[in-house]
């Protein structure tokens, strides 16, 4: 596979590496950062493009794993994260006067999300928001096929319980 | 579309089990994240966490993926490449030059040592025939007495 090849590869497939390490990032800053490192280390090193019979599956790897240690070094330094999260999606529709509008119902099961446990969290995301298949999440995650679902099951149910707490603080 | 209740209901038992297809959870996202109409309060969860990934799938992020670095790369590549070649090609032919100097000099030696090689066997030839004036010397004397 050609360097051009490569680069049209990574070009698509960055949206999805983005969301992916902004699960893990939350920041923005740091997402677009650990997305663009983890692309020029792929095409500094060109047998891993030769050799990786998947680009994006082994991005999405390295991704995960530069990620999680950025947030261990983050964590280890004792810095919070609390920047922006997910402002994007919700301030466009903020001032909506629906009684319980749609920005705000994101925003919840955003929340939600954001308080799973890493692992939990980044299964769901590879599952329900980039639709990966269950060997592809195997690999990625280094977990086993049963692994995968349990986790994937909490993670599913979590986000429901907590939702259906919101709605009933609300009421 | 007319999914059955039932139907919509077992699949987010299914769902919430991790025991969903890719095409069943595709199905389920149609269906909650379309819906405008008011949903049945038990599945406004579905509908929320629905929404929210079909959102989650259209944010798209444009990062410069960077050419230039992987050009300067090449480009250093052949800066190494051609420095090398220098390296080499100048140490070629200094050893060439080496190598001519020395043949050059084993040649003068040979030459050399012909050159001394006649000279002395001239100089033997020489006396040689130095020895037959003496002899004649001799002779000469002999007749004299």
């Amino acid at each position: 596979m050609n360097q051009y090849k490569v680069i049209d590869e990574l070009q698509s497939i960055q949206s999805r590496l983005y969301r992916v390490a902004r699960r893990i990032l939350v920041s923005h800053e740091e997402s677009q950062d650990c997305v663009q490192d983890v692309m020029v280390k792929i095409l500094e090193r060109k047998e891993i493009a030769e050799q990786a019979k998947s680009i994006e599956a082994y991005a999405i790897t390295m991704v995960k794993n530069q990620s999680m240690d950025r947030l261990k070094s983050k964590q280890a330094g004792f810095l919070r994260i609390e920047e922006g999260r997910l402002e994007d999606v919700a301030s466009a529709e903020e001032e909506i006067d629906d009684s319980f509008s749609r920005s705000q119902r994101l925003r919840k099961v955003d929340d939600a999300v954001q308080n799973l446990p890493e692992k939990q969290r980044l299964v769901w995301q590879l599952r329900d928001v980039e639709g990966y298949d269950f060997e592809e999440i195997e690999s990625i995650m280094d977990m086993n096929a049963s692994a995968v679902r349990v986790t994937l099951s909490r993670a599913r149910k979590a986000i429901r319980t907590q939702i259906l707490g919101e709605y009933e603080n609300e009421s | 579309m007319k999914t059955s209740h039932n139907a919509i209901q077992a699949l987010l038992e299914k769902y919430l089990e991790g025991q969903t297809s890719l095409e069943e959870e595709a199905l389920l996202q149609r269906y909650f994240s379309d819906s405008e109409e008011p949903i049945h309060p038990n599945w406004e969860w579905a509908r929320d966490v629905f929404s929210y990934t079909h959102n989650e799938q259209q944010f798209k992020v444009n990062l410069e993926v960077q050419r230039t670095n992987t050009t300067s790369g090449i480009s250093w590549m052949r800066i190494a490449a051609s420095f090398a070649l220098l390296v080499v090609t100048t140490f070629g032919v200094y050893r060439l030059q080496e190598d001519y100097q020395e043949r050059k000099m084993q040649e003068a030696y040979v030459e050399t040592k012909k050159a001394f090689e006649l000279v002395s066997k001239q100089l033997r030839h020489a006396q040689e025939q130095v020895a037959y004036l003496d002899y004649i010397d001799q002779t000469a004397q002999k007749i004299l007495k």
